[in-house]
């Protein structure tokens, strides 16, 4: 068994008290059993998005309805003083060379913590009650509701009561967060999802990035074995004005998949990543690189995710830093800086607990960091192979009509899934929606 | 709005003089909100088939589709932030729908004035499509050619689509670069001109310096003190430019002024000057060091004579200790003059350093020279302790005051460069960056920046939400402090409280009696929120104050609370103002 020991995150200020505290009305208005009774919190209900008309009118870009409630929400917090850092104090400066590594001084994030063991050469493990999730969150930290709506239009409801029998989507504040509006968005919490992804998570991943139609807002994932430090499903998401190197980097198109998905592999960055673009609806998207993380969990190659672009972009980042330091193979320096390479590290976002490593941070060290992350470029290929035949073999799949698996309307598939069912309950579209319509599915680009 | 920016820059006639051009190209405003197309020419709408209507007001992103490469996408939006030039082939789509691809060049216009930007000209050149052509007839196969030449107008669009997919990457010929570069010569040549008649000059580049670079008046004073030849370059900016020139520096050179402001001192060197020795300099500047080189110069003296200059060079630090600029001294070499009387030139030389390194730190904290001698003319009435003006003189005072000011502002007025008697547009590292300006026009509710190291705490950014709110114009509130929203009925004590917080650098939320500039100028209730808002290096660089008018507070259930909107709005000036500090060049 492969450990390392590392200091993890404090997600929440709930988080601390490991030791299980688990009396009965808890008494501190949590997620639980015990609290949740006439708990109420607002409802955003996303467009159905594969209908949005795209392209008709140039639609102004103000302030997006989600992008005003996550901002209103996450400032409330931040007044009400539930962080544990002011995260606009941090200095935060761009390091200067070609790609312009983002570099932050943190030095508040990880003060006050011992380091504690995790088992990285498991992607996938089940969900322990015992340990910190997220139904042991403050409701005070919960921000909102969301959910994939049915309906063409947005849909909100300031006031809706947590409804314990359907499991609720929920965004939360990180009290440790690494930019403003850090918060996490945690696919229906009830449900103890352990970290692996399902098709129906991701998508509503995706819905949120597109709904908060703001190209400096993203959505990422790292999987278990690559710095996820909670086992309960979970993706992040914050803002940062600027673009990310991982974003600039050139990409060579590798593939188009039968539903218009067209795969990249980067280039001249020091992590091997895959881009995927494009699809007929944005469930092509979603679907196709939720094929391909399902199959590397599936296989124990831990991986990270970085929704962009207002979701018209996915990165998909299998790695390996944490298998190496396990072993012993990270240069001791590059283990030093105690920088670990997650999705943010990975897309170019360093947050540095040390004063001099911000100070010296160079182009050098963050690429030497990454690069150590990176699988090899043979291992690479092999991976990316087997990828393409699964994503391969599920579009043929649909192509012969034999697609079974419909999606359960009340999500409980993966519930029940077990890990073979998984593999084979890709909830691919039906095949009327098939049809070759070069219709667009999001609206025109953001130009500043 | 899109009218009246272009009209305030450019004199008149202008738009009929872009017209006149053959380039594809439009002009847009970083100043107004949603960085609209202001102009667009003849040959753009042609291209694209929309009319002039449809364009003005429109942001560029409108020609972009489903198509265009996201990556070219946010290399724009990047040059945008970082008010820089940039050349890209772009897939963009015409009215129709149709996608053709272009030569994208776009470089910012700036103030020749304060640095600002002021428009960005974006210069479209087709890319011709005959390669692309070429690839599908051979497909199709020779025979055919002459049928697809004829119907070429009507394919090349459906092969345009067809073949786009596999186009990663569209290259433009060499001569459509020029061709673009060729565009935007003459459009920044037309900007300039009419920008001269109406004596707002605009140019292609930075001229004086943005942010924490132009220099206060107080540093200029006081440099103007020291009557030899010397400038001042700053190293943070990018070429390291001349951002001060003494008048001696101009008599010796020969050039003007704006010449060489936002020049690298190179241009002064010329053919037969030692490559080693402008080696030995650069070596210098790197390691921050100081130096004495003579060096072989080139003067634009009536003669265009060269002459030999000892020259030295040492870095200036500000009262952060950081180095804020170089200092170059200039002696001709041949007036080195060796009656006994005089100081050494290197001494002289060595004097200006000293001045300057004065100037420079002490112009920093407050102003310098100017109080100085305010108080050597106060030191001289130590015996009188005071003499209070009666009130009749006061008013005199201030009514002079006001006739000097009114006249100043009259005849600038007829020149096309405004003054006026209060701080509107902000100086020296509080000219907002257009990039900043951008973020913040997405924010559609009323708010104000203010900024608090700035004497009286002006407004430095509000938005047209605000304006409408309380019915006053834009130039008529920047510069301003808050308080003219107040009136008679307004709570002191409130005040007392937002004051109190601001000094604590605390947010808070008040409910203020205010007053409107609207037609009926009445007054109305303010749900006022007020925060700090910090840079990217965690220093308070704003207050945000968010203004919801308290009986418009909307209580429909599918709204926001107006309190969490408010707050949203802190948020959003947040991540923006963040993230403006963070520009790197």
């Amino acid at each position: 068994m492969l450990k390392i020991k590392r200091v993890p995150t404090v997600v929440s200020n709930y988080q601390k008290d490991e030791s299980a505290d688990e009396s009965v009305g808890c008494g501190r208005n949590c997620l639980g059993a015990c609290c949740i009774n006439g708990a109420r919190l607002p409802l955003y209900a996303c467009k159905k998005l594969d209908k949005s008309a795209a392209g008709e009118k140039p639609v102004e870009p103000p302030l997006a309805f989600l992008e005003s409630l996550v901002l209103g929400e996450w400032e409330d917090r931040f007044q009400r003083g539930l962080f544990r850092y002011d995260v606009t104090a941090c200095e935060t400066k761009v390091i200067p060379g070609k790609y312009g590594f983002v570099a932050q001084l943190n030095e508040g994030r990880h003060l006050k913590k011992r380091p504690t063991e995790f088992r990285v050469d498991k992607v996938l493990q089940s969900f322990d009650a015992n340990k910190f999730n997220f139904t042991k969150v403050g409701q005070e930290e919960l921000l909102f509701q969301f959910e994939a709506g049915e309906d063409g239009e947005v849909q909100f409801f300031p006031c809706m009561p947590l409804d314990a029998e359907n499991s609720p989507s929920v965004v939360a504040i990180n009290v440790s967060p690494i930019e403003y509006g850090h918060v996490l968005l945690i696919p229906r919490v009830l449900d103890c999802l352990p970290q692996r992804i399902d098709h129906k998570s991701l998508l509503l991943a995706l819905h949120m990035a597109v709904e908060a139609a703001n190209p400096y807002f993203r959505l990422g994932y790292n999987s278990l074995g690559a710095f996820a430090t909670i086992n309960h499903l979970h993706f992040q998401a914050y803002y940062l004005a600027m673009p990310f190197p991982l974003e600039k980097a050139p990409s060579r198109k590798m593939t188009t998949t039968v539903k218009g998905v067209k795969i990249s592999e980067l280039m001249n960055y020091p992590v091997r990543s895959l881009l995927f673009q494009g699809g007929y609806s944005m469930q092509n998207l979603s679907d196709t690189v939720s094929d391909a993380c399902v199959f590397l969990q599936n296989n124990n190659i831990p991986f990270n995710i970085l929704i962009s672009d207002c979701g018209r972009q996915i990165f998909l980042m299998p790695q390996c830093y944490a298998e190496k330091q396990a072993l012993g193979e990270v240069s001791p320096e590059v283990l030093e800086t105690q920088v670990n390479p997650a999705v943010w590290e990975i897309s170019g976002h360093m947050v540095l607990k040390r004063k001099e490593d911000y100070e010296g941070a160079s182009e050098e060290n963050a690429w030497r960091l990454l690069a150590e992350a990176s699988l090899s470029e043979e291992r690479f290929k092999e991976v990316n192979a087997l990828i393409f035949e699964v994503i391969g073999c599920s579009n043929q799949e649909e192509l012969e009509g034999t697609i079974v698996q419909k999606q359960n309307p009340s999500g409980s598939v993966t519930r029940r899934a077990t890990e073979a069912m998984e593999v084979r309950s890709r909830t691919g579209l039906p095949l009327s929606a098939l049809s070759f319509s070069e219709q667009p599915w999001l609206g025109l680009a953001w130009w500043c | 709005m899109e009218e009246e920016s272009f009209n305030t820059r450019y004199s008149l006639w202008i738009k009929e003089a872009l017209d006149e051009l053959p380039h594809n190209f439009t002009i847009t405003d970083p100043f107004l909100s949603n960085h609209p197309i202001v102009f667009a020419s003849l040959g753009f709408l042609k291209m694209t088939g929309y009319t002039l209507e449809e364009v003005i007001g429109r942001n560029g992103r409108a020609f972009q589709g489903p198509k265009t490469n996201r990556r070219s996408v946010l290399e724009i939006r990047e040059a945008i932030r970082q008010e820089r030039s940039i050349q890209l082939s772009l897939l963009n789509y015409s009215k129709s729908g149709s996608a053709f691809w272009i030569l994208f060049h776009m470089v910012p216009v700036f103030g020749k004035d304060d640095g600002k930007v002021i428009n960005f000209v974006a210069v479209q050149v087709p890319i011709n499509g005959q390669e692309m052509i070429h690839r599908n007839v051979v497909d199709i196969g020779s025979c055919r050619r002459e049928v697809f030449m004829h119907q070429e107008r009507d394919l090349s669009v459906e092969c345009d689509v067809q073949g786009l997919e596999d186009w990663e990457h569209c290259e433009a010929s060499e001569s459509e670069k020029l061709k673009a570069v060729e565009g935007i010569n003459n459009v920044l040549s037309i900007l300039t001109r009419y920008s001269e008649l109406s004596g707002r000059l605009v140019c292609g580049k930075r001229c004086c310096l943005r942010g924490a670079d132009c220099l206060s008046s107080s540093l200029v004073i006081s440099l103007g003190r020291i009557k030899q030849s010397f400038v001042l370059t700053n190293p943070c900016l990018p070429d390291m430019p001349i951002v001060y020139a003494s008048d001696a520096f101009l008599t010796l050179t020969g050039y003007k002024r704006q010449e060489v402001l936002g020049q690298n001192c190179r241009f002064l060197s010329g053919v037969d000057t030692d490559s080693s020795v402008l080696y030995e300099m650069k070596e210098c500047i790197l390691k921050g060091q100081s130096c004495t080189v003579q060096i072989l110069n080139y003067s634009n003296r009536k003669d265009k004579s060269s002459f030999w200059n000892l020259l030295h060079i040492s870095p200036v630090r500000n009262a952060s200790g950081k180095t804020a600029y170089f200092v170059g001294v200039q002696v001709e070499a041949s007036c080195r003059n060796t009656e006994s009387q005089e100081l050494r030139p290197e001494t002289r030389q060595l004097s200006v350093v000293g001045a300057v390194r004065v100037a420079g730190s002490s112009s920093r904290p407050s102003s310098s020279s100017v109080e100085s001698d305010e108080q050597g003319s106060v030191s001289r009435l130590e015996d009188w302790e005071h003499c209070e003006a009666s009130e009749s003189e006061k008013l005199k005072a201030v009514e002079g005051i006001n006739n000097v000011l009114s006249i100043l502002t009259r005849y600038s007025e007829l020149s096309g460069r405004l003054v006026c008697g209060k701080r509107c547009c902000l100086r020296g590292a509080d000219c907002l960056s257009s990039s900043l300006v951008i973020s913040l026009g997405r924010i559609k509710q009323s708010f104000v920046l203010t900024n608090p190291c700035l004497p009286d705490m002006p407004i430095v950014y509000a938005s047209d939400a605000f304006l409408t709110l309380t019915g006053y114009k834009r130039q008529e509130v920047l510069g301003q402090n808050c308080r003219f929203l107040s009136g008679v009925d307004t709570d002191s004590s409130v005040l007392y409280e937002m004051k109190e917080c601001i000094l604590k650098g605390q947010s808070c939320t008040v409910q203020i009696l205010n007053y409107s500039n609207r037609k009926d100028k009445s007054s109305f209730w303010n749900l006022l929120h007020i925060s700090p808002v910090r840079n990217a290096s965690g220093k308070t660089a704003y207050f945000v104050g968010v203004q919801v008018e308290a009986s418009c507070r909307n209580t429909e259930s599918q709204e926001l609370r107006p309190e969490t909107r408010q707050l949203s709005v802190v948020g959003a000036v947040r991540v923006a103002v963040r993230s403006s500090f963070m520009v790197t060049y």
